[in-house]
């Protein structure tokens, strides 16, 4: 008897279409919200974030029969930043160009009872969020993936398309420049 | 260790992502230089401070848009008598004719899903052309060079089956031509696949469109639509009747 189904997910049931629909589902569907918070971060409008979460679940449902891994959603994930890259790609606002600046550190200056520690756990939501908006695509990216979606470097690697080392030193910068965000927004809020 | 090597560290340690031999080494430079651990401390505040923005919520909106546009929605089972009963005949009959032909080439419902989705996609703003036309002289050519396989092109404008365009999709992982026409307010898309299909037109419905498969000339066609079923039969008809290849001019 010939084996018809080497290398595809085994399937329930007998009706491929369905079990494809439920097996989505399972594996799938099941980070859509994973799949649009990084897609709002990407794209900061709720708008496009929405087009572009739509068609890539349904570019996702067209790949899934080949899909072989176990995660679904580094998977999805990946489909989602293509998705996003191209459209900002197509409105120019993607650059991967960025200052890779060595020797920053997180605070200004080295104090013993750690000022700048409670300085950023008292900010507030908001300001965090347009820190974390007005940083380059490139940082924003590991920042999201990383502390929002909690990913490894490894799966981060996977989605970003970079090596495992350049996720460390990117997220590093990342950081840096994050919190220099945070402090000049204070600079010019506090006279 | 020295403190710039740690520094590069600190951030793989508070995503404990380092090796053991690293973890061990960042954490007794640690133990000694209060530098690098105020370092530490302020990466710890800023994580925790970044943590606590919520995520963006999905709408209810995208998620039933996203449940409708996949294919094959699973619903509760509908009792209807005949229709019941058809179903399962249907699909027992189909079984049987799966086992004994087996499978040739892919498998026919996967496409069926590509093809709904494409076309589902393609009603989406912005999706529907990549050639924008009503000459099908210059629909037919778009397409060579994109595609190995030339689709018969024919306006029906004069019937109410206006030819608008073309469109590459990828369905079942290949490059295919969609001949895309509009019929009162509805689109119809036209799949034109390079395989042997079932000669005599098969019409199925699926999530309210209705879906008209058949041969000719060595090509497979399959016509997805919202509009009524006797007018895809009807366009169906039209194109299968329309004498020679559509190239010959």
């Amino acid at each position: 008897m010939k084996i018809e189904s080497v290398g595809i997910p085994p399937r329930l049931g007998f009706h491929p279409m369905k079990d494809q629909r439920r097996q989505f589902e399972w594996v799938i569907m099941r980070h859509l919200e994973a799949a649009y918070n990084v897609a709002r971060w990407y794209l900061r409008n709720e708008h496009d974030a929405e087009d572009i979460v739509q068609d890539s679940m349904l570019k996702a449902y067209q790949a899934f029969p080949k899909f072989r891994g176990v995660d679904g959603k580094p998977w999805l994930l990946k489909i989602v930043r293509n998705g996003c890259i191209r459209h900002l790609e197509r409105q120019g606002r993607f650059k991967t160009d960025v200052l890779e600046e060595e020797g920053m550190s997180m605070e200004s200056v080295g104090v013993q009872d750690d000022p700048e520690a409670q300085f950023l756990r008292a900010l507030s939501n908001e300001r965090v969020r347009l820190a974390i908006e007005s940083l380059p695509s490139v940082y924003r990216e590991v920042i999201v993936l990383r502390e929002f979606e909690e990913l490894s470097y490894a799966q981060i690697s996977e989605i970003v398309g970079i090596p495992c080392g350049t996720v460390m030193s990117r997220l590093s910068r990342a950081r840096v420049q994050l919190a220099s965000a945070l402090r000049a927004e204070q600079c010019e809020e506090t006279p | 260790m020295n403190c710039d090597q740690v520094k590069r560290l600190l951030g793989a340690l508070e995503d404990k992502e380092l090796s053991a031999s690293d973890d061990m080494m960042v954490r007794s430079h640690l133990t000694t230089c209060a530098k690098c651990q105020s370092e530490l401390t302020a990466l710890q505040a800023l994580r925790e401070t970044v943590a606590k923005q919520a995520p963006y919520g999905v709408s209810d909106g995208l998620r039933n848009r996203i449940s409708r546009a996949l294919p094959m929605e699973p619903e509760p089972r509908k009792r209807s008598f005949g229709w019941g009963y058809g179903f399962i005949l249907g699909l027992a009959c189909s079984a049987v004719a799966f086992f004994f032909f087996g499978r040739q080439g892919q498998d026919p419902s996967v496409l069926e899903g590509d093809i709904l989705a494409s076309h589902i996609r393609s009603l989406m703003p912005g999706h529907m052309t990549d050639v924008v036309s009503s000459d099908r002289h210059t629909v037919k050519p778009w397409f060579s060079g994109k595609v190995d396989i030339s689709p018969p092109t024919w306006d029906f404008k004069e019937n109410g089956f206006k030819l608008t365009g073309g469109r590459l999709d990828y369905i079942d992982g290949r490059a295919t031509p969609v001949l895309v026409y509009r019929v009162r307010q509805h689109w119809i898309n036209l799949f034109v696949l390079a395989r042997q299909g079932k000669t005599p037109p098969v019409s199925l419905d699926r999530q309210g469109f209705h879906i008209v498969e058949w041969a000719q000339s060595g090509l497979e066609f399959v016509a997805v639509s919202d509009v009524d079923a006797a007018a895809l039969k009807q366009f169906v008809d039209l194109y299968r009747n329309a004498s020679g290849p559509g190239d010959n001019h």
